[in-house]
């Protein structure tokens, strides 16, 4: 059975990129276009990680953390933060929210594959 | 306060333009990134295709096939050897058989001049029995018998050479002919050789090209990742110049705010030259944003543009390369597979013209083996003749006997008749023995050329069986060659179609340029007037210090960071540097950009 990892961002080119990326790679990719529509298709859906967006309208990437780690289905999931952020005080602020790691825009693939097999183990 | 107005009025249609900017571009950039799944599929069909048409021509059926070529060859040039040998071995018994007919010449001659000695004889005895008158009456059948004798020796001994001649003659002309044809045949064969051998170099060659291939294909598979892979980071730049241009949005329409917030009467307000200058420096820095965001773009769009031509280029390149390297110029039905083929036909074909020549060869040797059979059988007729001579020359003496006195000269005749008779026996005894000596020799040379030719034959239909099977391997291969490279080149040409037509349709930079250039335009205009009424001062840093929040990007800082250092007289460093990559200020395993927790 292929992973499922689910991409939220607003920018729907950045989503198309990620799922490109990580399709080549054999995931199957979940799109959510903001943090508010991934926390609601996270409660029913089990995912095995998470990538996110910081700045996100109605929720941001923190947000989005925080309601993930305070949830259930997907609470333990490993999730990386996809940003153009790159403020370290940003960064301690993800990693505090429970965030796995921090990758900052833009990404290479072989980047986001290497991170992602790493944190799937 | 009017100019503020008018500034204001300028600023609102150069936030309209920017929010338009941001929100077209991103169709288009979806439209690409839509079309990459299939760039990246129809790229690994064509990665795929010529890796296949390498490994048919490098895995072990070719290189098994192409051991069979050699073997091959190394039993065509056997084959040859053991034909010269067999040859040569045939013409030197054929020269002995000729020797042999030589020594025929002396038992025939001598029987010649028997002949003439019977004739001579018979006349006497005709002369004889006339003078006799009726006491010679039984003589003149003697003479008859005698003539009839004579009659039989000629035609016997004159088959004999006629025979002879004929067998001389036939031999002679295989001995010339075979020769010369056999010489022929050995060149033609052996120019065949040396083709097909040069053919067999050159599927070695082949053998290392299609290696070279192979690692060119997984080159062109690196570099095509590679590509892919600096598509997929361009695309992003998209959203950055996105949140970049939300931030000048934000920037100007806080500063259009500003504006309204002071009543339209009171020019005289003390925030009114404060304002001018505040709106010189946000101006100024927007200006600079917008054309670092404008600046992004058009590098990823070229970028993206460049990398998806690079694609369809490399993968033109492979193509190209897989067919020169499996001697392939086109998907036409050519290929190496076919100079082989006609190659191993043309050996095989020259191979049947030796078998057929060997047959022949043969078909004489019987001919000389039945010719001399038959000379043989002549030599029983002769030895009946001396018989009959003896009884004649005994019927002779007997008659003489009765004449008494008047056939003293007839028992001469008799006598000389009895004499003959001994002479012809050793002579034909000779004759037997000699042509016997010859029959001998081309019935031995008849089962030894036979036997030889026979197995000679079988290894020509042999080797005709195996060039027929590997021709059929290699039209099978050809077969399988010719449909993957029509299946490549279709390939190829569709994906170099599908990418031409993607990137010729790209205008968004085009249009991006153009809109920007407007809002730098009437910002820079604005600047220039706000700063001819309040020059600008280093208090830039210290008044938009609010702004430095909202910024996401390092770039964004940076720019900020650059336009502070140029009031306060520094240097202004890195603004229009490339800053696809922030500095993160981290250095993972991963790369500058991520870190992981």
């Amino acid at each position: 059975m292929p992973k499922i990892i689910m991409t939220a961002d607003d920018s729907a080119s950045v989503r198309q990129m990620v799922a490109f990326t990580l399709k080549q790679s054999g995931y199957d990719v979940l799109e959510a276009v903001d943090g508010k529509d991934a926390l609601i298709k996270l409660t029913t859906q089990k995912v095995d990680m998470l990538i996110t967006d910081l700045n996100m309208p109605n929720l941001d990437g923190i947000g989005l953390i925080k309601g993930v780690r305070g949830g259930s289905l997907n609470r333990l999931i490993p999730i990386v933060m996809l940003t153009t952020e790159s403020q370290d005080s940003r960064k301690a602020e993800g990693k505090a929210a429970g965030a796995t790691g921090w990758i900052i825009k833009p990404f290479k693939p072989e980047q986001l594959i290497a991170v992602v097999k790493k944190v799937l183990g | 306060m009017e100019l503020l107005v008018q500034w204001r009025d300028r600023i609102l249609p150069a936030i309209d333009i920017i929010k338009q900017s941001a929100g077209t571009t991103e169709d288009e950039f979806l439209q690409i990134g839509g079309r990459l799944q299939g760039f990246y599929a129809e790229s690994r069909e064509i990665s795929r295709l010529a890796n296949q048409l390498v490994e048919l021509v490098s895995d072990d059926d070719y290189h098994d096939l192409v051991a069979a070529l050699r073997r091959m060859t190394d039993e065509m040039g056997e084959y040859l050897e053991a034909s010269r040998e067999q040859n040569i071995e045939s013409s030197n018994s054929l020269g002995r058989v000729l020797e042999l007919l030589e020594t025929v010449s002396l038992p025939l001659a001598a029987f010649h001049k028997m002949d003439k000695t019977l004739r001579m004889l018979g006349i006497s005895t005709k002369i004889e029995s006339a003078r006799l008158g009726d006491l010679g009456n039984g003589f003149t059948t003697l003479a008859a018998d005698v003539d009839k004798l004579s009659h039989m020796v000629r035609e016997k001994t004159d088959s004999i050479q006629v025979q002879r001649k004929l067998l001389e003659r036939l031999i002679e002309q295989n001995l010339q002919g075979g020769k010369n044809s056999k010489l022929q045949q050995d060149a033609e064969v052996r120019a065949m050789l040396s083709v097909a051998l040069m053919s067999f170099e050159g599927l070695t060659d082949l053998d290392k090209r299609c290696s070279l291939c192979g690692e060119l294909a997984g080159h062109v598979s690196n570099e095509v990742s590679s590509s892919l892979s600096e598509v997929v980071s361009s695309m992003q730049i998209h959203d950055m110049m996105r949140q970049q241009m939300e931030h000048v949005t934000e920037a100007l329409e806080r500063l259009v705010g500003d504006v309204d917030a002071i009543p339209e009467i009171d020019s005289e307000n003390a925030r009114v030259p404060i304002l001018v200058s505040q709106i010189g420096d946000v101006c100024e820095l927007q200006v600079a944003q917008v054309r670092n965001a404008t600046d992004e773009l058009l590098g990823s769009v070229v970028s993206i543009i460049a990398n998806l031509r690079d694609i369809g280029n490399r993968q033109s390149l492979l193509s190209t390369e897989v067919m020169a390297a499996t001697g392939t110029e086109s998907d036409s039905g050519s290929s190496f597979v076919v100079d082989l083929r006609t190659v191993l036909s043309s050996v095989g074909a020259v191979l049947s013209k030796c078998a057929e020549t060997d047959r022949m060869f043969f078909t004489t040797l019987r001919k000389v083996a039945d010719s001399i059979s038959e000379m043989t059988s002549f030599v029983g007729s002769i030895e009946e003749i001396s018989a009959d001579i003896d009884l004649i020359a005994l019927n002779a003496q007997i008659k003489a006997a009765h004449t008494g006195k008047h056939g003293v000269a007839l028992g001469v005749l008799a006598e000389a008749i009895k004499s003959l008779s001994l002479e012809a026996i050793p002579q034909a005894d000779a004759l037997l023995h000699t042509l016997s000596g010859v029959n001998a020799v081309t019935e031995d040379l008849f089962r030894t050329a036979e036997a030889k030719l026979s197995l000679l034959g079988e290894r020509v239909v042999g080797m005709e069986g195996k060039v027929e099977e590997i021709v059929s391997s290699l039209e099978r291969m050809n077969v399988v060659i010719i449909r993957l490279l029509g299946e490549l080149v279709a390939g190829v040409e569709g994906l170099n179609g599908e990418i031409s037509q993607a990137t010729s349709s790209i205008t968004v930079h085009e249009t991006v340029a153009g809109l920007t250039r407007q809002v730098t335009e009437a910002l820079e205009e604005i600047v220039a007037q706000a700063r001819a009424r309040v020059p600008a001062t280093n208090e830039f840093h210290e008044n938009l210090r609010h702004m430095t929040a909202h910024y996401t990007m390092q770039s964004e800082r940076r720019i900020h960071e650059a336009i502070a250092r140029k009031r306060n007289g520094q240097d202004e460093v890195c603004v229009l540097s490339p800053l696809i990559i922030d500095e993160p200020g981290c250095n993972s395993e991963f790369g500058d950009n991520v870190e992981l927790f």
